[in-house]
């Protein structure tokens, strides 16, 4: 047990090593951060200045030795634009936006999906099966940031039910979540289906029947508690997924205040050490719950081997 | 040009028909009367909504749209503009007199204190003077301001501002310089929780949600009618209009016109922005070197056209200038090339040139539409164009790429926000970032004017300098097109000429 | 015919829902190819005066326009033909490059085993930890927008899942009795990489890629939408619900034409593989037989 979690604490800080590398060598591509920033009617010599105060003119290499040294205290330097508050800190403060509607949609996913894929896995090729396929096939069918301004105009302005853009209440979460919740509970459906299918064609619950216990039970009891890890994997897969960038065109339909909308902003604004942050943190937060997830995996499922 | 959104941008004269039905209506001014009318302690509340967050709260560094919709409200400036006529007014300053050719004494208005209880006196002036001044702020206004070389405190009420040379225009200049209290400049918090003499106070930043402000119960003016004003952040068009529609917000801005009758309200204004394409012309063997080939371009596009079709008519065609009609500079002897694509081709004399035309989408009004149809247009004289729309970030850096590398046309949006000809013109003298052009008699002109006082003197050099431009057609005269607003059914307010969006003049029915 | 084609063919005519989803596909493989020939006009040309019109069954449309024009007056069926276009290109692309690169590791990781098999699972786990839209977005912003970064974009992000499913394939089938076989006969291991291995893959690997594809078409998309995608003058469904978005309320229809092409390709590509992986798993069809008991 212990040398597994130092081999996946060290594969861990080579993926981390491999976003910083990534991370450094794509934003310091971007245009010229010092031209951004500096007004319209600056001279070249104003602008000689601002690349040597924002560190522009050293060696890439020593650049790069600079960017690490920060990194690794989460020191990504002043954001560019917003002067005097820290990149890292900028994104800290929208991290429990994003995980509050991540957690929401894929909570409100795994609802929907656990019951729709028990069911359609009752009675496969049957039309309900039929129907909960192609809806679930229909849900990640549809991009997000469309169903998003559908589910705008129709439950917030045509009915009035919920807000249609902000941040704080239920009424502001809810039309989110499920933009975010539909398509990840679409492909979850046709995992459930698929793997309660599996259990159902297993002998002991021939077994079970034979001894009379009852459908639901059978489904619950026996099935889904068998089928409960992997569709948690999946679950925590989902989470990762969001979390990874696919929220941002949500969080901008919604006005939602996340590292999503954080991200598309500063990559508009060219706010690199903004974006540097941003994808650090997310990868960093990607890599403790796939962790998390590895570990409760082998504390639940002793068969799986501790490699 | 400058880099502000343009989402909170304003407005200027003459309300357009629509307008002008909405505020009959209203059956008065939408300006809130004054004290003393019964008007008592603020009440109600307003939520104005923008495309951004601002990028700072420091009201000297940026030139960002975003930041001024805040600090407009919080901190004031030493001159004001009247909202419907222009004319300029007292703010901080009670009176601005030319002592000598480069000095103007700036008499101060007595017992203005900032919300945190300082005075607000001549220290606090030449300190403000001399930081946005100060190279090292590398404030992005200072271009507003760069005739300014310093300031000197006279008494406790009276500053003395020194400029390089005569200036025309400081009035108009001191309606940027927004003046802040020393002690609290300094300290950390200044960027982030601004602290001013104006009508509203500082509550709350919560990035990527809102800025709020309450209404300053001290404040030395007419007491604002609106208690409470929330600035949110929405990024998408659609969103901000679907929120007005469900009365989420009471106002927000670059409203489509197609859009206007879905809003509860509107309002209308000319903006401050001119549309135009920049043609590269001072290297030989570029496309546009050649002056038959811009004038060529001048006919190919039909501006009454493009601006009665995506802009539903709500705006004006440039004058063969890019001066406003009503501003300070303007030559009322030019007249727009007309829209001919018999003499585009004339000039053009069956060559076909290759030009890349670089734009970006989604910081003005229509802007890609505008820039699509252009292209268009373009392609119909016998240019071939190849199109480059780019996002806001890359299309800056090609904007002020050195001149050697300029791209054959670049589309942009020049905002006078000083209300005066002088910006703009500088903008395409000799040596100008932006536009690759160099007219040695055309430089000596504008530079002349920045130094004249006398208005008539310096009228007439403008004159010359404009019709020598449109001559030489460095810039390709597109449109001038309004600021639409949408509005709450609730919401009284009559935009103003300089744009500003001040919560103290409006109220609610 | 050739017999593993009727055979296909037969599985196709008891499945009403699979027959509907390939025709879909084909038909739009067919438009995306045949663009130039059967979209009306030039999805560029504008037309000003004529813009914002509706499809011709409503009030102020006309035949020239069958489905009406959008803010430019350019016409939208003209537009929707060559949107698949770019979507299904880019998506071909993608799955052609991400597919054989990520295909030919997971083989030689899985064949080989030992240290090549670390080194390479260890990279794919690496790059899979990676944000991956998050860092897509960067990389846009950094090498500009359009249709050739965009598929450079998603093949970098997309190779991992061919290589891990080509792997365990890989592993699972070298176990197999007439492999070892092959190789105690003295069998070259070209020959029983592409003689044995790799056709024991095919219906998985087109399974993967008929999903991949349907998800890169969102993922353009939405790329699009945001403004980092296909750029004007090019056409892509998401750019062409990035322009409607303004004229959403006031003309929806220009929102859900490009919504709803892309929404039914999307849709008939998920119908598509999930009957492919039934008719190519007899192990999931017995299954599905039991738990019908």
């Amino acid at each position: 047990m212990l040398t597994f979690l130092a081999r996946r604490l060290a594969y861990s800080l080579i993926v981390i090593g491999g976003v910083l590398v990534v991370v450094f060598v794509t934003t310091r591509l971007i245009g010229d951060p010092a031209r951004i920033i500096l007004p319209a009617t600056a001279s070249q010599a104003d602008y000689e200045l601002q690349r040597s105060r924002m560190g522009l003119d050293q060696p890439i290499l020593a650049q790069f030795f600079v960017f690490v040294a920060g990194a690794v205290r989460g020191d990504f330097g002043e954001s560019l634009w917003d002067r005097g508050s820290s990149a890292m800190g900028l994104v800290v403060e929208r991290i429990p936006a994003t995980l509050q509607l991540v957690f929401a949609g894929v909570g409100l996913a795994m609802a929907i999906s656990i019951p729709a894929g028990i069911l359609a896995a009752r009675r496969p090729r049957s039309l309900l099966d039929r129907v909960i396929t192609l809806l679930s096939l229909a849900g990640f069918s549809v991009p997000n940031f469309l169903l998003a301004m559908v589910l705008i105009i129709v439950f917030a302005v045509g009915l009035g039910w919920f807000y249609t853009s902000g941040f704080g209440t239920i009424r502001h979460l809810v039309l989110p979540a499920v933009a975010v919740a539909l398509p990840v509970a679409g492909r979850m459906t046709q995992f459930v289906r698929s793997t309660m299918i599996d259990e159902f064609s297993r002998p002991y619950i021939a077994t079970a029947r034979s001894k009379g216990v009852s459908e639901p039970a059978i489904a619950v009891r026996h099935a889904l508690r068998n089928a409960a890890i992997p569709i948690l994997t999946l679950g925590g897969w989902e989470f990762t997924r969001q979390l990874a960038g696919y929220t941002v065109a949500v969080e901008v339909v919604f006005a939602w205040p996340g590292v999503g909308q954080l991200a598309s902003q500063a990559i508009l604004r060219r706010d690199f050490t903004v974006i540097q942050a941003d994808v650090f943190l997310v990868a960093i937060i990607v890599l403790v719950i796939n962790l998390i997830i590895d570990l409760l995996y082998t504390v639940l499922d002793p068969r799986v081997k501790m490699v | 040009m400058s880099s502000s959104t343009r989402s909170t941008r304003p407005f200027l004269l003459a309300l357009l028909p629509i307008a002008g039905l909405l505020f009959a209506a209203c059956g008065s001014s939408a300006t809130p009367a004054p004290s003393g009318g019964g008007a008592g302690a603020p009440a109600g509340a307003v939520v104005y909504a923008v495309g951004a967050d601002p990028t700072t709260l420091d009201p000297q560094a940026t030139d960002d749209g975003n930041e001024r919709a805040v600090n407009d409200n919080i901190y004031e400036t030493l001159v004001l503009r009247n909202g419907a006529t222009s004319a300029f007014e007292p703010g901080l300053a009670l009176s601005w007199t030319l002592k000598d050719p480069t000095t103007w004494t700036i008499k101060l208005r007595p017992n203005v204190k900032f919300t945190n209880g300082a005075a607000m006196n001549a220290d606090a002036v030449v300190y403000s003077v001399t930081r946005i001044i100060d190279p090292a702020l590398k404030s992005a206004q200072f271009s507003y301001l760069n005739s300014i070389t310093g300031a000197k405190k006279v008494d406790d009420l009276t500053v003395d501002l020194t400029t390089d040379g005569p200036d025309p225009i400081l009035p108009a200049q001191l309606t940027w310089l927004k003046v802040i209290d020393p002690t609290y400049a300094k300290t950390a918090d200044f960027a982030s929780k601004p602290v001013g003499t104006g009508p509203y106070k500082f509550v709350e930043w919560k990035k990527g949600q809102s800025v709020t402000l309450t209404a300053n119960t001290d404040y030395w003016g007419t007491k604002p009618a609106i208690k409470d004003v929330t600035i949110r952040v929405i990024p998408e068009i659609n969103t901000r209009l679907q929120a007005l529609k469900a009365n989420e917000l009471d106002l927000t801005a670059n409203l489509s016109p197609e859009l206007m009758s879905q809003a509860p309200a509107t309002a209308t204004q000319r903006s401050i922005e001119m549309y135009e394409v920049y043609m590269a012309n001072t290297s030989t063997g570029k496309p546009f070197a050649d002056k038959a080939t811009r004038q060529a371009a001048q006919y190919a596009v039909d501006k009454e056209g493009l601006l009665k079709s995506l802009f539903a008519g709500h705006g004006t065609v440039q004058q063969g200038q890019i001066i406003r009609d009503d501003w300070a500079g303007f030559n009322p002897n030019l007249k727009p090339y007309a829209y001919d694509l018999n003499k585009a081709k004339t000039l053009l004399a069956g060559k076909t040139p290759s030009i890349k035309l670089v734009g970006e989408a989604g910081r003005w009004l229509k802007d890609k539409e505008t820039l699509q149809a252009v292209a268009s247009m373009l392609g119909q004289a016998g240019f071939k164009v190849t199109l480059d729309i780019q996002e806001f970030g890359a299309w800056v850096s090609t904007l002020f790429l050195p001149n050697d590398q300029k791209v054959d046309a670049i589309w942009a949006s020049t905002s006078a926000d000083l209300l005066d000809g002088d910006r703009p013109l500088t903008q395409t003298i000799c040596g100008s970032k932006q536009v690759d052009w160099c007219n040695k008699t055309y430089t000596d002109l504008v530079n002349k004017a920045r130094v004249t006082t006398d208005a008539k003197a310096r009228q007439d050099l403008y004159n010359q300098a404009t019709a020598l431009q449109f001559e030489e057609s460095p810039i390709l005269y597109l449109i001038n097109p309004d600021d639409i607003y949408g509005m709450s059914a609730k919401l009284v307010w009559k935009p103003r000429l300089d744009g500003k969006i001040l919560f103290k003049e409006m109220s609610l029915k | 015919m050739p017999h593993w084609l009727s055979s296909v063919l037969g599985e196709l005519r008891r499945d009403r829902l699979a027959t509907a989803a390939v025709t879909i596909v084909m038909t739009y493989l067919l438009a995306a190819l045949l663009a130039p020939w059967i979209a009306p006009g030039d999805p560029n040309s504008q037309d000003v005066v004529g813009r914002l019109q509706g499809p011709f069954w409503d009030q102020g449309g006309a035949l020239a326009h069958p489905l009406g024009t959008d803010a430019l007056g350019q016409d939208l069926l003209s537009r929707v033909i060559y949107g698949a276009r770019a979507s299904l290109l880019i998506g071909f692309l993608v799955v052609l490059v991400a597919g054989t690169f990520g295909t030919v590791l997971g083989v030689v990781a899985g064949y080989r085993g030992g240290r090549t098999d670390q080194i390479i699972s260890r990279i794919t786990d690496i790059q899979t930890a990676f944000p991956g839209l998050l860092l897509a977005l960067t990389i846009l912003a950094v090498i500009g927008p359009g249709e050739t970064n965009l598929v450079i974009v998603f093949a970098i992000n997309g190779w991992m899942v061919y290589c891990r499913t080509a792997r365990s394939q890989t592993l699972s089938i070298r176990e197999q009795p007439y492999i070892e076989a092959a190789r105690a006969a003295g069998s070259r291991q070209r020959t029983i990489i592409f003689g044995h291995i790799i056709p024991n893959l095919a219906s998985t690997l087109v399974t993967l890629a008929t999903l991949e594809l349907a998800r890169i078409i969102l993922a353009e998309s939405v790329l699009s939408f945001l403004g980092v995608g296909v750029q004007t003058p090019s056409v892509s469904w998401g750019l062409m619900i990035a322009d409607a978005e303004t004229y959403m309320t006031t003309n929806p229809w220009l929102t859900f034409v490009p919504g709803a092409a892309l929404a039914v390709l999307v849709l008939a590509m998920n119908v598509v593989a999930s009957w492919v992986r039934t008719i190519a798993d007899p192990v999931q069809r017995s299954r599905e037989s039991i738990a019908r008991a």
